[in-house]
């Protein structure tokens, strides 16, 4: 069953002279439950393709369907609670809020979902046990380690339990190592069940996917 | 309000600069404003004192030995009556009393700046009447025009009515000053003498705080929080029916002669349609029919209300500019401290989003740090105009408050475009 397909889509930014094609015409199907790594020099895409696919900007034109539903005409809301339900996202730089602590990063998509404190406090607790990072639950960001950063954003993305798992160059900061264990753990997460996008210019890193999609000047090659 | 906290918490210093300069602001603001409004009320005050038209001061002129002659002549009273009676109308011009003229009040506590001649460092004038001590305090005669002419009104009690221009001999109705307050009521009344006669004087209102009228003979605004208001009273009955038995200090033929001849003191202002000329025309033919003696005339000069209304307009200009620029400056801050914060924070408000809030949640975070300033200083300016001044002017502040509330518009606009383009391809 597919569960993300996009047809002919296009995202330019700026104007004029300095007009900047992005995306020219992607044409894309990712199944469910697949792990696909999505390779491409700087300035190919790929973050544009990863921001479409996860609501945060929509496309110029084309037709952008998750499980069938068309999401390229939702309202900003809709679209905002599309990313809320079904999109986790991973960033290289890890995204985490500095001054908060890794419990309220972790519960903050949550509490924007509006579940309950009761559920937000269980769901985060187990989510700190299965990251194991119970024991850093009152740190902040800057006192944790790459990993355990990124475990952290790890948990935060799957706080929703969403389907989909964006990650944009999950592994870019950290070492081998480390490296080695977060890719684990994205299969781990693919044999649960979710459907994982990984942008990375890295071939070790997309070498755990099932497929590689690689763009170039904005297509898909 | 999580968020906004850790904003405040994150830039401590930046947000007491900004409610200390927004108190400042707002105070000033409001004190400015206050200050205005009674710029613009004693500019009101002016605009019934000079409207433009030509005011001539009639007086009567006696010669040497006419005083004498005037007021024994037969029928003088009659003749009297009837020229003012014409006076008061006819179509040329309207007719004017307005006569400074001290009142006797028995003494009482802080009346210092009642007595007549105050300002000037008058003499003792006290002196004692009826086993009281008692001063001459000041007062003037009116006719009713004068009231409307002036928008003369006042804070409790009432105004002058019609009927209050006509001559009773239980009472005569006097209107105060504002300053009276502190030692009358509506009511009380005092003995004193009216034209010579000694009358009781009833108190049937205070007029409003800063009530001013123009002096026609000095050319001057008069404030009269010091003063008494006295109507010009017509005479209805004849001397000869007053009741029996009173008790009089004069003859009461000669009050009235005293009190009409004063009465030929008077104001003028032409209709339209009629010239100066009209009036001399009109007055001397009067004048030859009931025998009334010379006049001179005098056109008033209003250069000090002129002046004193330009120097008002300017003021008053002077302070709306300084107002809308303070606001300017102050709404202009603002609007760049929030978008130089939400610059700062650009990088967490795309972490929101990415975590599912809406660009309303983050329209809410900003929104609230400006809200947040707006409420500190303008209860902390509340405070501190009340303890300063005494007062607050809720309209400016509330003026403020709406204005204010579009600050944060600028910096929701830059998040929602650099959100949307120039960050999405931003890494920490």
């Amino acid at each position: 069953m597919e569960k993300i397909q996009l047809k002919n889509i296009r995202k330019s930014f700026g104007s004029g002279e300095r007009k900047v094609h992005a995306l020219q015409g992607i044409n894309l199907s990712i199944e469910d439950g697949e792990m696909a790594a999505v390779m491409g020099k700087s300035g190919s895409g790929k973050s544009t393709l990863l921001n479409i696919l996860g609501g945060l900007i929509q496309a110029d034109q084309g037709t952008y369907l998750f499980e069938n539903q068309q999401i390229n005409n939702l309202k900003p809301k809709q679209l905002s609670a599309f990313r809320s339900e079904n999109i986790g996202f991973i960033l290289q730089y890890y995204a985490l809020l500095d001054d908060r602590t890794v419990f309220k990063n972790i519960a903050l998509p949550l509490k924007y979902r509006k579940k309950k404190k009761s559920m937000i406090a269980a769901r985060t607790e187990e989510l700190l046990r299965k990251m194991e990072i119970y024991d850093k639950r009152n740190n902040y960001p800057c006192e944790l380690s790459g990993g355990q950063c990124q475990r952290t954003a790890i948990a935060r993305a799957l706080a929703n339990d969403p389907g989909v798992i964006l990650a944009d160059e999950p592994t870019g900061s950290l070492d081998s190592g480390t490296e080695t264990m977060i890719m684990e753990m994205f299969q781990q997460m693919n044999r649960e069940g979710k459907t994982i996008i990984i942008v990375t210019h890295d071939e070790s890193v997309a070498r755990y996917c099932d497929r590689i999609i690689t763009i170039k000047d904005g297509i898909v090659v | 309000m999580e968020e906004l906290i850790i904003s405040i918490k994150r830039a401590k210093v930046r947000f007491l600069l900004m409610i200390v300069l927004f108190t400042i602001v707002f105070f000033l603001q409001n004190f400015i404003f206050a200050a205005s409004e009674n710029v613009q009320s004693q500019q009101e005050s002016l605009r019934t004192m000079y409207d433009g038209k030509e005011y001539f001061f009639v007086c009567k002129n006696f010669e040497e030995g006419d005083t004498g002659i005037f007021y024994h002549s037969a029928g003088r009273l009659e003749d009297l009556k009837k020229v003012h009676s014409e006076l008061m109308n006819q179509p040329f011009f309207e007719y004017f009393l307005q006569i400074k003229q001290s009142l006797e009040l028995v003494e009482f506590e802080n009346n210092e700046s009642f007595t007549v001649n105050y300002e000037e460092g008058s003499e003792n004038n006290r002196y004692e009447l009826f086993g009281q001590i008692c001063f001459r305090a000041k007062a003037y005669y009116i006719s009713q025009n004068i009231i409307d002419k002036f928008a003369l009104k006042v804070s409790s009690g009432r105004m002058f009515e019609g009927e209050d221009f006509i001559y009773n001999d239980n009472y005569v109705p006097v209107v105060v000053g504002h300053n009276y307050t502190n030692n009358f009521s509506a009511g009380d009344t005092f003995q004193g003498y009216y034209w010579n006669k000694s009358v009781d004087f009833k108190i049937i209102g205070f007029l409003e705080e800063n009530a001013s009228m123009l002096s026609f003979v000095q050319g001057d605004p008069i404030c009269l929080d010091d003063y008494i208001l006295v109507p010009g009273a017509a005479f209805t009955d004849e001397p000869a029916k007053l009741p029996d038995g009173a008790l009089q200090t004069m003859d009461e033929r000669l009050l009235q002669e005293t009190a009409y001849t004063s009465y030929l003191n008077f104001i003028i202002t032409l209709s339209d349609g009629y010239e100066l000329n009209d009036f001399i025309a009109y007055y001397d033919g009067l004048r030859s029919k009931y025998n009334i003696p010379e006049y001179y005339l005098a056109q008033i000069n209003m250069f000090t209300v002129k002046m004193l209304q330009l120097s008002h307009t300017k003021y008053y200009d002077s302070m709306l500019f300084l107002i809308y620029s303070i606001t300017l400056f102050s709404f202009l801050s603002l609007c760049i401290f929030l978008a130089l914060n939400s610059l700062r924070k650009l990088n967490a408000y795309y972490i929101h989003l990415l975590l599912g809030a809406g660009y309303v949640k983050i329209y809410g975070m900003i929104l609230s740090e400006g809200l947040f300033i707006l409420i500190i200083c303008q209860l902390l300016s509340f405070f501190i105009s009340n303890i300063i001044t005494g007062g607050y002017r809720f309209l400016p502040a509330a003026a403020g408050c709406f204005l204010f509330a579009c600050a944060p518009i600028p910096a929701m606009v830059m998040v929602r475009r650099l959100t949307e383009k120039d960050f999405l391809w931003r890494k920490e």
